[in-house]
C-alpha cells in the first residue's frame, strides 16, 4: 500500500481548473531478486492504492516492493522473509 | 421609524399595500411567470445534468477498443476468472475488488496477466496484473473506482495464451466522477 492521491484527471479544484492526472504507474514485488508480481496501474484505481497477493515462499530472502510514479519517482520498501 | 430595519419597514408600512397589490388582477400573471421561469430553469439544469455524465462515460466501443489494445482480436472464453465485488457500492471512489483465477500456477501452466475493465468508466482499463509461477495463487485484491452502475470485466491470459473472462454488474449509488471536490 502506498499513500498517493492517484489523481484521475477528471477532478476540478476550487478554482474550477482540472487537476492533471497524477498516478503511480507501476508496482513491482520481487522476492529474492526475482519478480513475483507486477501491476500496471491506471487512473481507475482508488487513491492510496493497495494490493494484496500471494507469493510462494521457498527460502529466506528479502521481499522488495517498488512503486514507480508517472514522473519517474521511485518508492521502495523491503522486508525480510524468513523461511525455517 | 427610528430603529426599524428595512424589512420591518416593509411588513409594517409597505406590507399591506404590497398585499393589496397582489390581490388586484395585475398579479395574476406573476405565478405564471414564475412557473415559466422555473420550467426554463428545470430545462437548463436537465441539459447540464444530462451532458455531464455523457462526457465522463465511455461507450461500448471505447471498452472494445481498450480490450483490443490489450489482447488483440482474440476472443476470450467464459470461465476460470472470478471477480469479487459488492453488488451495491455506495460510493464509486473506492470499491473493493478481488480477482481470482482458477489455475495451478505451475511453471508450465500459470496465469500471465489479468486485465480489469469497467465498461462505463472514462478510461475502461482499470489495472493490469502480471502473475508468475512464483505468485503461488492467482489472487489479487485492490480498490477500484467506478463512475456509475456498470459491468466490470476481468480477462485473464494464461501461459498457453488462452483467454478467459467473466463479467459482473455493480450498482453504484454515487459515482467516482460526481462531486469529487470533497473527496479528501
Amino acid at each position: 500500500m502506498i499513500m498517493h492521491p492517484m489523481e484521475n484527471g477528471f477532478n476540478v479544484d476550487t478554482q474550477g481548473t482540472t487537476i492533471p492526472v497524477h498516478i503511480i504507474s507501476d508496482f513491482v514485488c520481487s522476492y529474492d531478486g526475482a519478480e513475483v508480481f507486477r501491476v500496471r496501474l491506471e487512473p481507475g484505481l482508488s487513491a492510496n492504492p493497495y494490493f494484496s497477493f500471494y507469493l510462494t515462499a521457498t527460502r529466506t530472502g528479502t521481499v522488495d516492493f517498488l512503486w514507480t510514479d508517472q514522473d519517474g519517482t521511485l518508492t521502495k520498501a523491503s522486508a525480510l522473509l524468513t523461511v525455517t | 421609524m427610528k430603529g426599524m430595519k428595512s424589512w420591518d419597514h416593509r411588513i409594517g408600512v409597505e406590507g399591506p399595500q404590497y398585499r393589496k397589490e397582489q390581490r388586484s388582477g395585475m398579479t395574476m400573471c406573476q405565478p405564471l411567470l414564475r412557473r415559466r421561469e422555473a420550467l426554463i430553469g428545470m430545462g437548463a439544469s436537465f441539459l447540464v445534468l444530462s451532458a455531464a455524465p455523457l462526457q465522463a462515460w465511455a461507450a461500448d466501443a471505447d471498452t472494445a477498443e481498450a480490450i483490443r489494445q490489450a489482447f488483440g482480436d482474440r476472443v476470450p472464453s467464459s470461465g476460470r476468472v472470478a471477480l469479487k465485488l459488492p453488488a451495491l457500492a455506495e460510493t464509486g471512489n473506492s470499491v473493493p475488488l478481488t480477482v481470482i483465477v482458477d489455475s495451478p500456477m505451475t511453471d508450465r501452466d500459470h496465469v500471465e496477466r489479468v486485465c480489469v475493465f469497467a465498461n462505463r468508466n472514462p478510461r475502461p482499463l482499470v489495472a493490469t496484473m502480471f502473475f508468475g509461477p512464483k505468485s503461488g495463487r492467482a489472487v489479487c485484491s485492490t480498490n477500484m473506482r467506478l463512475s456509475g452502475t456498470q459491468d466490470v470485466m476481468g480477462i485473464a491470459e494464461m501461459s498457453d495464451k488462452s483467454l478467459w473472462t467473466t463479467q459482473l454488474r455493480v450498482m453504484v449509488t454515487v459515482g467516482a466522477c460526481d462531486a469529487l471536490q470533497s473527496r479528501y
